[in-house]
C-alpha cells in the first residue's frame, strides 16, 4: 500500500468516531492537543503573529476557493463534486460552531455594562435591571421549555389560576414579550411614514417625479382600492395594459428589474473585491493593522 | 362577554404583556418617556436572552455538543480552543489570539462569497443576454423581443451611471448616465411603494393586536 | 406678519397624522362590511393553482415549506404562511417545514398547531418539521437534500429519526418533493433556485413581504417561480380563493385606506409646500421693488 494511503487510513482510523473506554481515551488524548496547541500558539514571537493570522485566514478561505476550482466529476453516490465536496457540510458546521462560541462576547459586553450601572446605582439603574431580568428569564425558561416544558414552576392558586409550568412561562415572555415588542419596533416606521409623506417627500426636480409617479402607480396597483380604480378596463387585451396592478407589474419587472439587477452586479463586484482582500489579508485598517 | 370574562381575558399575561409593550413602544412616537425605556430594555434583554438559548439549542447542541456526546465523534473537542482564544479579547497577552479566530471566520465567509458569486451572480449575467430578434428557436413574438431590448438598454444605461472608475467625457456616455439616473428613480420609486406596504401592514397588525385582541373592542356587523 | 394658511399648514404637528393614521386603520377593521372587492392578481392565482396541482402529486411526494419570517415581519408572512399552510391541508397534502430563522420554527409551530386539529394533521403522519438551520450551513443542507433527504438531516427539530416518521415513508430526495414554498422577508430565493429547484425543475411558489417581492418578478418570467404571494395584499388574495376571510381579506380594506392617506398627505404637503413657496417669492418681489 502506498505511503498516501497508509497515512490517509491512520488519519480516519485517529479521527472515526469512538465510544465507551476509547471515546474517553481520545477526547483526552483532543483536551491534551488543545492545550498543546494553545501553548503553541502563544510561544510564537510577536514579530509572526501577524503572518499567523494571514495564514490561517488564507488556509480557512481556500478550502471553498478550491473546492469550486478543482475540476469536477461523478462520484460514487451520484452527485458531482471533487475530494473536497463530501467536507462541504462539515466546514458549514464548524464556522457555525465557532459563531456559536463568540456569542458570549455580545453577551458579556452587554450584560457587563449594564451590571456596571445597576452596581453603581447610575442614572436609569432599574432600566438596567429590566433588562438583566428579561435576559435571565428567557434564557432560563428557553432551555426549561427546550428540556422539561411540562416542569411546574408555580402551583395552581385555588380556582383563580391553574399550576403554571416552564412552557407556559416561555410561551408569556416569547409571544408577549419579544415577538410583540420586536413587532412594535418595526412598526412604528409606519407611522413615520406618514410623517415623511407631508413633509418630506418634496417634488422639486424631474427625478423627483419620477420617482413619485413610479411609487404612486406601484402602490396603487398592490392594493384593491387601486384595483378598483381601474376594474372597468377589460382583464384582457390591448385596454388591459392601463390597469393599475398591469402598470405597476409593468414597473416592476421590465424597468424595476434590470435597474436592480444593474445595481447588483455593481454591489456584487464590490462584494467580489472586499472578500478577496479579507481573504488574503489585504486589508489596512484599525483591527488588521493591530500590533500582534 | 361578561365584566370578569373580560377581566381575565385583559390580564392574560400574554396579551396584557403583548399590549402594554406595543403600547409603551408607541408612546414613543408623542414622546420620549419611562414607559417607553423600561419596554425598550426589556426588549434587549428578552432578544438577547433569547438569542443566546437558541445558540445553545439550535446550533451548539446539534451540531457540536450530540456528534460528540452522542455519535462519539470526540474530534470536536478541538473546536474548543479556538473557543477560549475568542475570549482572550479580555486580556491583553492573549487578545492577538481572538484576532486568529476572527480571522478564520472571516476567511470562511470570503470563501463563501466567493461561491456564491460564481452560483448567484453569473446565472444572472448569463440571464441578461436576452434575444432582441424574434426567433423561432427561443420565443418567434415580437413583443417579447421588445421588451428584451428594453431590458438590455436599462441595464446598460444604469450600469454606465455607476462607471465612477474612469472619467465620462464622452456626449454619449454621459447622456447614458443620464438616462440611467432617470431610470433609477423610476425603480426606486417602485421599491419605495413596495415597501410601504411591507411597513404599514406591520402597524396593521400591531394595532389590531391592541385593539381587538386584546383590548377586545366590538366589531360591527359581525 | 401673520403666517398665511400655506405656512400654518407646514407647521401641524405630525402627531394629528398619527392619530388619523390610527383612526383609518381601526375603523375598516371595526366594520368587517366595508371592504373593497378582492380581485386576486394573476401571480396569486398562479401560485394557487400550482399548489393544487401538487395535491395530485401521488403517493411517495411531500411538499417542503422553507420559511424565514419572524416576529419582526409577521405582520405579513404569518397570514400568508396560513393561508399557505390552510390550503396544504385542506388539500390534504403532505408536506415538511423547515426554518432558516430561529423565531419561524417556534412561530410556525404554533401556526401549525393552531391550524392542523381543524383538518385532523397529525405530526409526524401528515407533516413533519425538521428545524431550525443555522443560515451558515444551510447551502451544504440543501445541497445534501437534493441527493438524500433523510442522510443529510437524520432527524427532526425533536431529534427523532426521520425514518421513524410515517409521512417520511419513500422520501428520499428531490425527486420526492412534489413543491417548494419559500416564505421569507430577505434575499434567499436564490440559493433554493440554485441548488435545489434548478436541479429538477421541481415547482416553486414564492411567498415574500411587498419588499422583497420586485426582484422575484424576472423568476417569475422566466418560468422559474410558478407564482408569488405577495406581501399581506397577497394573503388577502389568497384568503379570497380559499373562500375563507381572515386577517388577510380584513388588512386589505385598511391597506387601502392607508395608502390614500399616504397620497392625500404627499399631494397636500407639496401643494402648500409650492403655494408656501410661491407667496414668500411674491412677498420677496414686492418688498424688492
Amino acid at each position: 500500500m502506498s505511503l498516501y494511503y497508509r497515512i490517509r487510513a491512520a488519519w480516519d482510523a485517529f479521527f472515526a468516531p469512538a465510544h465507551g473506554h476509547l471515546f474517553y481515551r481520545k477526547l483526552g488524548i483532543g483536551i491534551v492537543l488543545s492545550a498543546a496547541v494553545l501553548v503553541l500558539l502563544q510561544a510564537i514571537p510577536s514579530r509572526f503573529r501577524k503572518i499567523t493570522i494571514a495564514c490561517f485566514t488564507f488556509l480557512a478561505g481556500l478550502y471553498y476557493v478550491a473546492e469550486f476550482f478543482i475540476p469536477a466529476h461523478k462520484m460514487a453516490d451520484g452527485s458531482t463534486g471533487n475530494f473536497l465536496t463530501p467536507y462541504f457540510e462539515f466546514s458549514g458546521n464548524f464556522g457555525n460552531v465557532i459563531s456559536g462560541f463568540a456569542i458570549g462576547l455580545g453577551v458579556i459586553s452587554l450584560l457587563g455594562l449594564h451590571f456596571r450601572t445597576i452596581s453603581r446605582f447610575r442614572e436609569g439603574w432599574g432600566f438596567s435591571l429590566a433588562l438583566v431580568i428579561g435576559f435571565f428569564a428567557m434564557t432560563i425558561f428557553g432551555l426549561m421549555n427546550q428540556y422539561s416544558p411540562n416542569k411546574v414552576v408555580m402551583p395552581a392558586i385555588g380556582h383563580f389560576a391553574g399550576a403554571t409550568t416552564s412552557g407556559d412561562v416561555y410561551k408569556v415572555l416569547f409571544n408577549g414579550g419579544l415577538a410583540s415588542l420586536d413587532s412594535a419596533m418595526f412598526a412604528l416606521i409606519g407611522f413615520y411614514i406618514i410623517s415623511a409623506s407631508y413633509r418630506a417627500f418634496r417634488i422639486r426636480s424631474v427625478e423627483a417625479s419620477l420617482l413619485m409617479l413610479s411609487a404612486l402607480i406601484v402602490m396603487l396597483g398592490q392594493v384593491t382600492l387601486g384595483t378598483a380604480i381601474t376594474n372597468h378596463l377589460p382583464i384582457t387585451g390591448y385596454w388591459s395594459n392601463f390597469r393599475l396592478e398591469n402598470m405597476a407589474a409593468y414597473i416592476l419587472v421590465q424597468i424595476n428589474s434590470p435597474a436592480i439587477r444593474a445595481v447588483t452586479f455593481g454591489l456584487a463586484v464590490g462584494l467580489l473585491a472586499t472578500s478577496l482582500r479579507l481573504w488574503l489579508s489585504l486589508e489596512r485598517n484599525a483591527y488588521f493593522d493591530q500590533e500582534a | 362577554m361578561s365584566f370578569p370574562a373580560y377581566l381575565h381575558h385583559l390580564l392574560f399575561p400574554t396579551l396584557l404583556l403583548g399590549g402594554l409593550g406595543t403600547i409603551a413602544i408607541f408612546s414613543l412616537l408623542f414622546r420620549e418617556n419611562k414607559f417607553y425605556r423600561f419596554f425598550e430594555h426589556l426588549y434587549v434583554g428578552l432578544a438577547t436572552g433569547y438569542t443566546l438559548q437558541v445558540t445553545w439549542t439550535d446550533v451548539l447542541r446539534p451540531d457540536w455538543w450530540d456528534p460528540m456526546a452522542k455519535d462519539g465523534d470526540w474530534a470536536w473537542i478541538l473546536t474548543v480552543p479556538l473557543g477560549i482564544m475568542i475570549y482572550g479579547l479580555y486580556t491583553r497577552r492573549f487578545a492577538w489570539m481572538s484576532r486568529l479566530v476572527f480571522g478564520i471566520l472571516f476567511g470562511l465567509a470570503a470563501g463563501v462569497i466567493f461561491q456564491g458569486f460564481s452560483a448567484e451572480y453569473v446565472p444572472q449575467v448569463a440571464s441578461s443576454f436576452k434575444p432582441i430578434i424574434p426567433h423561432h428557436l427561443v420565443k418567434d413574438d415580437i413583443v417579447s423581443a421588445i421588451n428584451n431590448l428594453i431590458f438590455i438598454v436599462i441595464l446598460v444605461c444604469v450600469l454606465v451611471y455607476f462607471f465612477f472608475a474612469f472619467e465620462q467625457n464622452s456626449r454619449v456616455v454621459r447622456r447614458t448616465a443620464v438616462a440611467g439616473r432617470w431610470i433609477l428613480m423610476i425603480a426606486l420609486g417602485a421599491i419605495f411603494g413596495s415597501t410601504i406596504m411591507t411597513r404599514e401592514a406591520l402597524l396593521i397588525d400591531r394595532i389590531n393586536f391592541v385593539v381587538f385582541q386584546w383590548l377586545h373592542f366590538p366589531k360591527f356587523g359581525h | 406678519m401673520d403666517p398665511t394658511i400655506w405656512q400654518k399648514m407646514q407647521k401641524i404637528d405630525s402627531r394629528v397624522f398619527y392619530v388619523i393614521l390610527i383612526v383609518m386603520i381601526i375603523v375598516p377593521l371595526m366594520i368587517p362590511q366595508f371592504k373593497l372587492p378582492i380581485i386576486p392578481s394573476q401571480q396569486t392565482i398562479s401560485a394557487y393553482d400550482t399548489i393544487e396541482q401538487a395535491a395530485n402529486a401521488g403517493p411517495g411526494k411531500i411538499a417542503l415549506v422553507d420559511s424565514w419570517w419572524a416576529a419582526s415581519t409577521q405582520g405579513e408572512q404569518k397570514w400568508q404562511a396560513k393561508a399557505v399552510l390552510t390550503q396544504l391541508m385542506k388539500d390534504h397534502i403532505p408536506f415538511a417545514l423547515i426554518s432558516g430563522d430561529p423565531q419561524n420554527r417556534t412561530l410556525t409551530d404554533q401556526l401549525v398547531n393552531q391550524i392542523a386539529p381543524k383538518y385532523n394533521y397529525v405530526y409526524g403522519l401528515n407533516y413533519v418539521d425538521f428545524g431550525y438551520k443555522a443560515p451558515a450551513a444551510y447551502v451544504p443542507i440543501l445541497k445534501g437534500m437534493v441527493q438524500d433527504i433523510p442522510g443529510t438531516l437524520k432527524e427532526d427539530y425533536k431529534g427523532r429519526p426521520l425514518a421513524s416518521l410515517p409521512v417520511m415513508k419513500g422520501i428520499h430526495d428531490i425527486n420526492n418533493i412534489s413543491i417548494i414554498i419559500e416564505i421569507t422577508p430577505s434575499n434567499t430565493l436564490d440559493q433554493m433556485l440554485q441548488l435545489v429547484q434548478g436541479v429538477n425543475h421541481t415547482p416553486l411558489v414564492f411567498v415574500p413581504t411587498a419588499v422583497m417581492a420586485p426582484e422575484a418578478y424576472p423568476y417569475l418570467d422566466s418560468h422559474q417561480i410558478k407564482g408569488i404571494i405577495t406581501g399581506i395584499k397577497g394573503a388577502g388574495d389568497y384568503e379570497q380563493l380559499l373562500g375563507v376571510s381572515d386577517f388577510g381579506t380584513q388588512a386589505s380594506t385598511a391597506l387601502s385606506m392607508v395608502y390614500a392617506l399616504i397620497i392625500l398627505l404627499i399631494i397636500l404637503g407639496n401643494v402648500g409646500y409650492h403655494m408656501m413657496r410661491s407667496s414668500q417669492n411674491k412677498g420677496e418681489g414686492r418688498n424688492g421693488r
